[in-house]
């Protein structure tokens, strides 16, 4: 359906078209379309650019609803219930409906329910519930999994759901559409309302909106087209463009300059560790001492508070800031976004990029800093797809079992279910729309007797089915425990940085102020004496204390040991990926890139070749005494890594004695004793060999099962499963009595029932989220037939990027027994001298 | 001292000698004895009883086969359980049938001398004359718990020790005996135990400073790892 259609025939109160009137506005089209929509009980996606008025089109049917109501003290249960992602979105939601209700004078009650929401407050919202409710993802699973459910729900009518692109492809998706399957129960007639930026998989996002049954089903789709093009530059810098790297540095005066011109900038950057680097950066430029503020997750959230408040008061030039604010409240004055680094997906920087000018008719500007000469390349892709308004967000996720074992918990604790209905219920949410009933059971009696061959817990078991079929919670704890640890959200475990005071003994204090949260792995490798950035300031490792890390300031101009923060590392996205490679395919497009880039192109032509569009290239070459094969199938860091263990582990089984390999987001290189190169010379079906598509069976399981990663994801699927509970920083010492590590379960598992479902889902997790093992199958398969050698007698231009890696990254390969070994030399030769 | 002799680690406390394994075991030569700590039989169901999260019950099973490998690789003439071997007093009843065989088997055939610990103090079928409180081999105290003595000789359990180090910018935590002149913690041999790491300052009350060391369990062999090496949790 198109908006115009839609306009004819709304239904919109006097009073509304009077208020509009009164203030000079005219609906949009498409608020007005959303109105009719719902209130003929469509559930509607409605996608819209940012500054499109999305969110008072969302409420506009709830508004008009409530405002027909004849008698309001009746109703047990809320009218409209808000879902976003973000607490603070909530928040500020309630703060822009006041303002309606208020001038409209209706009496339509709103509040919110989120973490920090007083018990007192819960318990009244349930005797006493408002009219619309305004909440996050995990609080409507809580609502739930509360006995009073069934009231609460029974006459709801309108579900929004904000920032759906952001929420619906993820774990937290997945458990939000199971609480959409229950709230359909509770109350057959409602009407939901997808809020979405503009998205690759709409069809998706649609069925997501809806309940499905034996044929797909989709929401109806109001599509608001972008009415200004965003003015997107890539910048000219007049240094020249480094080869590898990833800090910008030599463009940032420029962007100084930048902001300077501009009124309020947000400086985006990938990972903590550039936004770190970047205010620091421009600091030392800041001749104007202009106000500019550094934002990222790592930071006290006191002091990303106070920094968000300052911009949306305008008291600030510009923010340096990661993914966190890719998502948030509108600041409105904000008129240009510079992106540094790699963009790594369209969509993102589309949605970065929509953070600036948000009026609806004036155009965004952006300018994009590449901080070397692929990300040149990647700039230019981003800015074509664009131009082509193509979209590369997320498919969603789906049948997650870790998720699922949750929300039957939770629906035990609501008051118990009957097996075949709750299953029937759950196939009728989008993602789980294929579990089989096999599956279903399965996950039903992890739930139950914790799944195990060994029928050891049948007499304590955490749910019951009774003579009357239903399925009950026949553990107080095990109810407790589940309120305590809903969601899906596992962040990994954090430390507290600050700063530390010496007493006169020389003893450090840890008493200081709080300058914010790293990674547990990043503090455990600290020696005292190291320096690292952090909060925009050089800072010394002193000592731990307790679950503290301490620190002290250092003197101006120390260079720090830059923190690896695992936050915000993207993976390239496959369609830019494949933009890259079209670039580079046709020389007749380079002259759209940067003089050196094009250039660099060109020496690669001269030196190398150029692969051709579905070509993949494979050289190698002699460089300071090993030699090195390097590949470069253009899909992501993750699916690299994959590949680089996998072809490491051939050549060692061919004796070609590899030495590590290293790869970014473009290919992958490995280095040896042996020339690889003359191997393959002599014998071509070697290659093919190497990269033959059924290598994902063999060595890869061998090497994941016993892999870091898959034991973070056992320890993910662990804790959403409620196995085992969210440590809360600071809480670990009081808990360990109740519970075991997710190192010693996983091992137990592993020897004793290797078909477990947790270990199921874990292998599901690590393959889905980190190794990209469906992509990697996707480009093996792309590769074979098209592969082009080329034996070179020095390295190729192209290559240069990917050795000036090496060293930067660890290398795998060297087990834990070996590592011991060297730890007892040293002990041992130690001792004897 | 610290002997390497053949890939056996061997020391002493005063005139006992002693051979650690990288089961965790311990085995004092001259007495034929076998010293096991903190077994902590049926971890996982005692957990499960009590909070409602179902740990897998694989762990008494796992614990038991370990022990059993170790007790035929030095055939000793009794085995000294050094507390802990159950993780509740009716963990017992919740054995396995083919657990409770396996453990039957172990009593019958060899000498078992059961130290309480604070986790089983009273253990209704198995005590029985064995239970005692501690047992002293050569001048050296075998208890569960420590007394907080640097000076005494003594062998202990509870504390569960592992080390925690940095190597070639890699993290690893594992099980270890915590040695020192005239004392030795050993680890805990049980699947699902975890540990405290050997730089707690708890241990400075009963492990003496000199001569401090840990000794670190491998998969099928030990490595000894000096305090320098050691980092906190």
């Amino acid at each position: 359906m198109t908006s115009d259609t839609a306009a004819n025939s709304i239904d919109l109160p006097e009073l509304f078209t009077k208020w509009f009137a009164k203030r000079g506005w005219s609906p949009h089209p498409h608020q007005l379309a959303l109105l009719t929509n719902i209130q003929e009980q469509k559930n509607t996606l409605l996608i819209a650019p940012t500054g499109a008025g999305k969110t008072l089109a969302g409420f506009l049917p709830s508004l008009v609803d409530l405002s027909k109501r004849k008698d309001r003290k009746k109703s047990k249960s809320i009218h409209t219930l808000y879902i976003s992602p973000l607490k603070a979105l909530a928040v500020d939601i309630e703060r822009n409906l006041e303002f309606p209700i208020r001038d409209l004078s209706l009496d339509i009650r709103v509040e919110t329910r989120t973490g920090d929401t007083p018990t007192t407050k819960r318990a009244r919202q349930v005797q006493r519930p408002p009219d619309i409710l305004l909440t996050t993802p995990e609080q409507v699973s809580l609502l739930l999994a509360h006995r009073e459910a069934g009231n609460f729900f029974a006459d709801l009518k309108i579900i929004i759901i904000d920032e759906l692109h952001a929420i619906a492809p993820t774990k937290r998706g997945e458990l939000l559409s199971l609480a959409l399957a229950r709230l359909r129960q509770y109350a057959p007639d409602l009407a939901t309302i997808g809020l979405s930026a503009t998205v690759r998989n709409k069809d998706e996002l649609r069925s997501y909106l809806v309940a499905q049954d034996e044929d797909y089903k989709f929401a109806e789709m109001i599509e608001v087209e972008e009415r200004t093009k965003p003015q997107i530059q890539i910048l000219k810098s007049n240094s020249k463009l480094p080869l590898a790297g990833h800090t910008a540095l030599s463009s940032m005066i420029e962007i100084y300059e930048a902001i300077v011109a501009h009124h309020m900038c947000l400086v985006f950057v990938n990972t903590r560790m550039q936004a770190e680097f970047v205010f620091q950066a421009l600091w030392k430029l800041n001749e104007k001492g202009l106000p500019i503020a550094l934002h990222h997750g790592s930071l006290d959230k006191g002091q990303r508070r106070k920094i968000e408040a300052a911009m949306a008061e305008g008291k600030l030039r510009a923010i340096v800031c990661t993914a966190t604010l890719d998502l948030g409240i509108d600041w409105g004055d904000v008129d240009l976004v510079i992106n540094v680094g790699a963009p790594k997906g369209s969509s993102r920087l589309m949605q970065r990029i929509g953070r600036s000018n948000h009026r609806f008719d004036q155009p965004s500007e952006a300018l994009l800093v590449p901080a070397n000469r692929f990300e040149s390349l990647e700039c230019q892709a981003a800015l074509d797809a664009i131009d082509e308004k193509e979209q590369d967000t997320a498919s969603l996720r789906t049948e997650s079992l870790d998720v699922l074992a949750q929300h039957i918990l939770g629906m035990a604790c609501a008051g118990g279910f009957i097996a075949d209905d709750l299953y029937r219920e759950i196939t009728s949410a989008y993602p789980y729309r294929n579990l089989s009933r096999d599956t279903f059971d399965g996950v039903l009696d992890f739930v139950a007797t914790g799944g195990y061959a060994l029928r050891a817990y049948d007499n304590f078991a955490r749910l019951k089915c009774g003579r009357d079929m239903m399925w009950r919670i026949s553990h107080a704890q095990a109810a407790l425990r589940y309120r305590m640890n809903v969601g899906t959200i596992i962040e990994s475990t954090m430390v507290t940085v600050r700063f530390g005071q010496r007493s006169k003994t020389g003893q450090i204090k840890s008493s200081g102020r709080k300058l914010g949260q790293i990674e547990d792995y990043f503090a455990e490798n600290l020696t005292p004496g190291d320096t690292f950035l952090f909060g925009g300031e050089v800072v010394k490792f002193e000592a731990f204390s307790a679950n503290d890390v301490i620190v002290s300031r250092t003197a101006q101009k120390t260079t720090p040991k830059i923190p690896v923060y695992s936050g915000g590392r993207f993976p390239l996205s496959t369609y830019l990926a494949k933009r890259v490679r079209e670039i580079i395919a046709k020389p007749k497009l380079w002259a759209k890139l940067p003089h050196e880039v094009s250039e660099w192109l060109a020496w690669q032509k001269e030196k190398s070749i150029i692969p051709k569009q579905g070509q993949f290239l494979v050289e190698c070459f002699p460089e300071k005494g090993k030699y090195y094969l390097v590949l470069y199938p253009f899909e992501g860091r993750l699916a690299h890594q994959t590949l680089g263990i996998l072809l490491t582990k051939r050549l060692e089984r061919l004796s070609l004695k590899p030495l590590g390999f290293v790869c970014n987001d473009y290919g992958l290189a490995i280095w040896a004793v042996d020339d690889i190169g003359k191997a393959i010379e002599e014998r071509l079906e070697l290659l093919s060999e190497l990269l033959a598509e059924d290598m994902l069976g063999d060595d890869l399981e061998a090497w994941l099962e016993e892999s870091s990663i898959m034991r973070r994801a056992f320890r993910n699927c662990a804790i959403i499963s409620g196995l085992i509970e969210k440590q809360l920083p600071g809480e670990r010492r009081k808990t360990r009595s109740l519970t075991i590590s997710s190192d010693l379960i996983y091992d137990v598992l592993r020897r004793y029932q290797p078909d477990h479902i947790l270990l199921k889902a874990a292998r599901a997790d690590a393959a889905f989220e980190m190794l990209d093992l469906s992509r990697l199958n996707e480009t093996l398969k792309r590769l074979s037939g098209h592969i082009i050698f080329r034996k070179l007698e020095k390295l190729s231009p192209l290559s240069i990027a990917m050795i000036l890696e090496i060293g930067r990254e660890t290398v795998y390969g060297d087990g834990v027994e070996a590592l011991l070994a060297d730890a007892e030399a040293e002990y041992l030769a130690e001792a004897l001298s | 001292m610290l002997l390497t002799q053949s890939d056996k680690v061997y020391f002493k406390l005063g005139s006992l000698q002693l051979e650690p394994d990288y089961s965790g075991a311990l085995y004092a030569p001259d007495h034929k004895a076998l010293i096991v700590a903190d077994l902590h039989f049926e971890k996982a169901s005692t957990l499960s009883d009590k909070t409602g999260a179902l740990f897998p019950p694989f762990d008494t099973q796992d614990t038991l086969l370990r022990l059993g490998d170790t007790i035929d690789r030095y055939r000793p003439d009794r085995v000294i359980f050094l507390g802990d071997t159950w993780h509740d007093e009716f963990g017992h009843s919740r054995m396995q049938d083919a657990d409770r065989q396996r453990m039957q088997s172990i009593i019958t055939r060899y000498e078992s001398i059961f130290i309480s610990g604070n986790h089983d103090e009273i253990i209704p079928t198995h005590g029985g004359p064995n239970m005692v409180s501690e047992i002293e081999l050569d001048g050296v105290a075998l208890r569960h718990e420590p007394h907080d003595d640097i000076d005494k000789f003594q062998i202990c359990g509870h504390f569960h020790p592992v080390v925690r180090l940095l190597q070639k910018g890699r993290m690893i935590r594992r099980r270890c005996f915590y040695i020192s002149e005239k004392q030795c913690v050993l680890p805990a041999m049980g699947a699902l135990s975890g540990g405290l790491n050997c730089l707690d300052p708890v241990y400075d009350r009963f492990v003496s400073s000199t001569g401090r060391r840990a000794i670190v369990l491998g998969n099928n062999r030990l490595f000894q790892i000096g305090m320098k090496s050691l980092r906190l949790d």
